[in-house]
């Protein structure tokens, strides 16, 4: 039609299709619907907050969700509560994704195919007859005594096992060893501020009385990073160590042969420990030996330790238990085995093998997995916050499990499903109420827990600690636990996953870690395979030089493998070690593991500051656009643990996407807060970067469209709908806190093309988000915005009331969530808040002050340790 | 050939001329604004029978309007406090009735909608002396409830750069029939910011 000379006929059709198509274009303005209540809810749409708990290591810790229109968003400390004291952790922020997870269990399966409850409880009924005989439950560490009741009430055989087992056997009986911290502590292999169900107490006191902390461990851990002094050596060392010091206030007979903890750091230890302050802290991974000898040492210091009876105290030990489960298997005694919760055939390979002798089996779990796989029945278990129940925390303290939702599929909880199996009709708020009958229901359910229920400590006798082990000379593999996944429980979390791990930053999968000397010895670097060989088993992973790894030991962390990512390394332990012998080979091959330790680098500036006094800086220049709010926030990098529950909370917060593996691998991680890590010999730091705000900033120079403006209280303003992707502020940025939406990666299909391969990051439609932040699309540059939406809600409710925002009144997410109080965040205008006050302290510091950026966060450096 | 493109640079400068301020005119018409006009709804809802005739006060319907971020839109049942008695056999309250024994909500057409990266609070705006009226027009007159106001960014900035001119005793907050006359000393009764009225993150976060 184009061809030869444009007619006027063709060039008039033109002009009107292309008006058409203009005119198509500017649709009108786009209609919704409004959906009210059909009965509304006493509260309304207003924001509600329950109390509830919620198990780490089996174990509870009290917290406060908010629900909005009837639904849970956002989950935080319950103050009151003396298991977490208004701080929370990664895994508590983190467990909303696993109540919405598309991979949820929807309804029960037989063989599966779905099927009906009932036909299940007649199924059970066929096998079992009237009575019980022949019926069989596996359950981990079960801490909730109505759960208890309900098991023992079922006439069963009751077997347990738990791959991490957080429970200490320096007495003759299982129990939980509980200090107050002292002012000087001494750590061997002991995690109090990572790895333990109560770290979020601990935290807290850690931060209130920052200890002399001396640590003697053989894997980096949370702790070891805030000693004063820390040595990094293999397990049976450590035990050494500790067999050392308690044989210079004559406890212990000397080890044999040489040791090879410094003599300097016994020499400072033994005269630390002689001030009369100190409390001796024995990690449960450490022998029970060893772990009784700590106790004696700790009774000798008159360090005021209690002897609290395990929440499971049947448990003399994690295997036993499951070895008279698989004799009876094997004898061909259990007509039904029912599994609660737990995956014991992935923790457990040998497992499998029993478990097809077995007349019948059920699965009670949230996803499907490795031993829903190999059972007749897999039955939906209803998450925490849709199931009613009660758990105990660490010390015995009774807590309430409150429902937030009504279960989203078809699912029981563990109180209800054994309810079932007795024919028991009734739902779980019923139960709970029978369990519960004689105890005050409505304090204890607004409360969170029952006052005074904790328990009592016991009259103890001691275990003989014995001699010295002998040293291991082979090279020594160390299990433990992965920071994110835990036992492989949390793998589906896609939050959990892609947070950085305190040390290594490795996201989305595991490695094996070892020292520098020793991988040179092995000559491997980051990525290169290593085949490890454990007896018979032998696995394969990339190796991570890890610099506080002592040199002479490998670790390994637990949960990964298949389909979660990484690499399973279950089968490599024996039992319930902690460690083994190993032979290690270098193999053919790289993959390299994705860490963010690389990702979002200053260009080589040396930015932190360690130094008491830190580079006068020019807080409030002449800059002060408000004279009643200038936003501020300063953190303690000396209070900072390195935990990331900022990192979480501000995703949870923000409605920060996942990216997914292949993203992250390429440095494209949403996280608004990143925990950077500094190495500086035998001491390590950790500074969470949010955006500084800057009162001079460099990325809203050089915005094209004024995306990013200046508000008069002070916030570095992003605003989404303006934003067209230049990416230039990035660029201009000398802290790299800003992040961009690549692709679209909440996958609302609106305009965003699907990444390749597809994120399937786990959200099913409908999910909820914080409500009271943008949802960003594609093309979009984000970061943080010191929570703009809670100063609003503030400004809005004290404006109502005509008076000023209170101090404390604006609490940032991150702020809320850190266990150990680092963050503080306030109007620096108000010379008396606490976050002017910080800021007046002498270790304040600006990262990177002299660019003159005048950032509105700052920094209180960590002291060098000097007495 | 001469002439054909002489018809086309004339043709180009007349789309420039009239062309683009009548897009301009069209993209901010009542048609496309969907101001005055009123959708269907599921029910025919007269606001003007509510409120002028029966004399009920705003906030019995939309109760959270002094507490909350949205007003509130009535619950299903809340209509049958008076329709389960009045006309309560009448056929026009046949979707409320169903919704009520289905539990599934009525599904109303939206008359003001702002995009999402809007946040707008109701109860901040009604403390601080400013009435239905200024958005939502006299709704006491519509027998059906019809977008009263553009709801554009300039629109709202008008407002929030001189709140002065709109604000009314706090007692003439609900009452759509107040004519308004100045009240200079309003600003300093309520008072209202000084700085940050205009700042982005007022509405968009």
């Amino acid at each position: 039609m184009l061809t030869g000379a444009l007619g006027r006929r063709t060039f008039l059709q033109l002009l009107s299709g292309g008006a058409l198509a203009l005119m198509a274009g500017c649709s009108p303005r786009p209609r919704g619907e409004l959906l009210p209540y059909v009965v509304a809810p006493e509260a309304g749409e207003e924001q509600q907050i329950f109390a509830t708990a919620l198990p780490y290591l089996g174990m509870a810790r009290g917290m406060l969700v908010e629900s909005v229109a009837g639904r849970p968003i956002k989950i935080d400390g319950n103050p009151s509560h003396p298991a977490s004291l208004g701080g929370s952790d990664i895994y508590a922020q983190a467990a909303l994704f696993d109540l919405f997870d598309e991979k949820r269990l929807r309804m029960p399966l037989r063989s599966g195919r779905p099927a009906a409850f009932r036909q299940m409880l007649d199924e059970v009924k066929g096998w079992l007859g009237a009575g019980a005989e022949g019926l069989h439950i596996l359950t981990r560490t079960v801490a909730s005594p109505a759960l208890q009741a309900a098991i023992s009430a079922l006439g069963a055989r009751w077997h347990r096992y738990d791959p991490i087992w957080p429970v200490s056997l320096a007495c003759r009986r299982p129990a939980h060893l509980r200090a107050p911290l002292q002012p000087c502590l001494v750590a061997f292999d002991a995690d109090p501020l990572g790895m333990h169900p109560e770290h979020l107490r601990l935290a807290r006191e850690w931060s209130a009385l920052r200890p002399r902390l001396y640590v003697l461990e053989s894997t980096p851990t949370l702790t070891g990073g805030r000693a004063r002094q820390r040595h990094g050596l293999p397990p049976v060392e450590v035990e050494r160590g500790l067999w050392a010091l308690a044989a210079r206030f004559g406890m212990a007979p000397a080890p044999e042969g040489e040791v090879r903890v410094e003599p300097a750091w016994l020499d400072r230890v033994e005269a630390e420990l002689k001030r009369g302050d100190g409390l001796l802290l024995a990690g449960e991974t450490l022998s029970p030996q060893a772990q009784a000898l700590a106790l004696r040492l700790n009774r000798r210091l008159n360090a005021p330790v209690d002897v609290l009876p395990a929440l499971d105290q049947h448990l003399l030990s994690p295997n036993e238990s499951l070895h008279e489960l698989e004799g009876a298997l094997q004898a061909g005694e259990v007509k039904v085995l029912l599994i609660l919760e737990g995956n014991p055939v992935y923790e457990r390979p040998q497992f499998a093998n029993y478990l097809s002798r077995a007349g019948l089996t059920l699965h009670h779990s949230r996803v499907a997995n490795e031993t829903s796989q190999l059972c007749h029945w897999v039955l939906p278990a209803s998450h925490e916050l849709e199931s009613w129940g009660d758990l105990r925390a660490y010390d015995g303290l009774l807590s309430l499990v409150q429902p937030l939702i009504q279960p989203l599929h078809q699912s029981t909880s563990g109180l209800e499903l054994l309810a079932r199996l007795k024919g028991d009709e009734r739902d779980g708020y019923a139960l709970i109420r029978d369990f519960w009958r004689g105890r005050p229901w409505d304090e204890s359910l607004r409360r969170g827990f029952l006052e005074g229920s904790h328990s009592r400590p016991l009259e103890w006798s001691e275990r003989e600690p014995g001699a010295a082990p002998a040293p291991v000379p082979e090279t020594v593999l160390i299990f433990r636990p992965d920071a994110g996944v835990v036992d492989g429980q949390l793998a589906g979390n896609a939050w959990l996953q892609e947070c950085p791990r305190p040390f290594s930053k490795l996201v989305w999968g595991n490695a094996v870690q070892l020292g520098r000397a020793t991988a040179e010895s092995l000559g491997v670097a980051n990525g290169d395979l290593l085949e490890l060989k454990v007896g018979q088993q032998s696995c394969t992973l990339p190796a991570w030089v890890e610099a506080w790894q002592p040199e002479g030991t490998l670790a390994v962390h637990f949960g990964f493998g298949g389909e979660r990512g990484g690499y399973d390394v279950y089968p490599l332990r024996a039992e319930d070690a902690w460690q083994a012998a190993v032979g290690v080979r270098k193999v053919e091959g790289r993959v390299l593991p994705i860490s963010t330790q690389a990702h979002h680098q200053l260009d080589g500036r040396a930015i932190l500051q360690t130094e008491a006094a830190a580079v006068e800086v020019d807080l409030y220049g002449e800059k002060a656009p408000s004279e009643s709010e200038a936003w501020g926030m300063v953190i303690d990098l000396e209070a900072c643990i390195g935990c990331n529950a900022c990192t979480v909370a501000c995703q949870v917060e923000n409605n920060i996407p996942t990216v997914g593996p292949a993203e992250a691998a390429r440095g494209r991680e949403l996280h608004w807060i990143r925990v950077d890590r500094y190495d500086h010999g035998e001491r390590v730091d950790f500074q969470p970067v949010p955006c500084q705000h800057c009162e001079n900033a460099p990325c809203e120079k050089v915005c094209p469209v004024g995306a990013t403006m200046h508000s008069h209280d002070g916030l570095n303003q992003m605003v989404y709908n303006r934003c067209v992707g230049t990416r230039y502020c990035a660029n201009n940025c000398p802290y790299k806190v800003r992040r961009f939406n690549f692709f679209d990666y909440w996958g609302r299909g609106s305009k965003g093309e699907a990444p390749s391969p597809p994120l399937n990051l786990g959200w099913f439609e409908g999910e909820p988000k914080n409500p009271e932040v943008t949802v960003r699309d594609r093309g979009v540059m984000e970061k943080c915005t010191y929570c703009v939406q809670r100063i609003s809600a503030a400004r809005i409710g004290a404006d109502k009331e005509n008076r000023a925002i209170a101090d404390g009144e604006v609490v940032t997410a991150c702020q809320a969530a850190c266990p150990s109080q680092a963050i503080v965040f306030g109007n620096l205008a108000d010379s008396g808040s606490r976050v002017a006050r910080a800021r007046s302290d002498r270790r304040n510091f600006a990262l990177l002050g002299e660019l003159n950026t005048k950032p509105r966060t700052t920094y209180l450096s960590r002291p060098n340790e000097v007495d | 050939m001469d002439q054909w493109l002489g018809v086309m640079v004339m043709t180009a400068l007349l789309l420039l001329l009239v062309g683009l301020p009548a897009l301009w005119i069209y993209a901010h018409s009542d048609y496309v604004q969907r101001s005055r006009l009123a959708p269907e709804q599921p029910i025919q809802f007269s606001h003007r029978h509510h409120v002028a005739e029966v004399g009920l006060d705003c906030r019995y319907c939309h109760s959270a309007v002094e507490t909350g971020a949205s007003a509130g839109m009535p619950s299903s049942s809340l209509c049958l406090t008076c329709h389960s008695q009045l006309y309560a056999d009448n056929d026009l309250f046949e979707p409320l009735r169903r919704s009520y024994a289905e539990g599934q909500p009525i599904r109303w057409q939206r008359v003001y909608r702002l995009p999402d990266y809007v946040y707008f609070n109701h109860s901040i705006h009604v403390a601080k002396g400013f009435g239905c009226v200024e958005c939502h027009g006299r709704v006491d007159q519509m027998a059906l409830v019809q977008l009263n106001q553009p709801l554009t960014m300039e629109w709202c900035l008008d407002c929030h750069n001189d709140p002065g001119p709109h604000l009314r005793p706090q007692d003439k907050i609900l009452d759509p029939g107040w004519e308004k006359v100045a009240h200079p000393e309003l600003k300093e009764y309520y008072q209202i910011r000084k700085q940050g009225l205009t700042d982005c993150s007022v509405c968009h976060r």
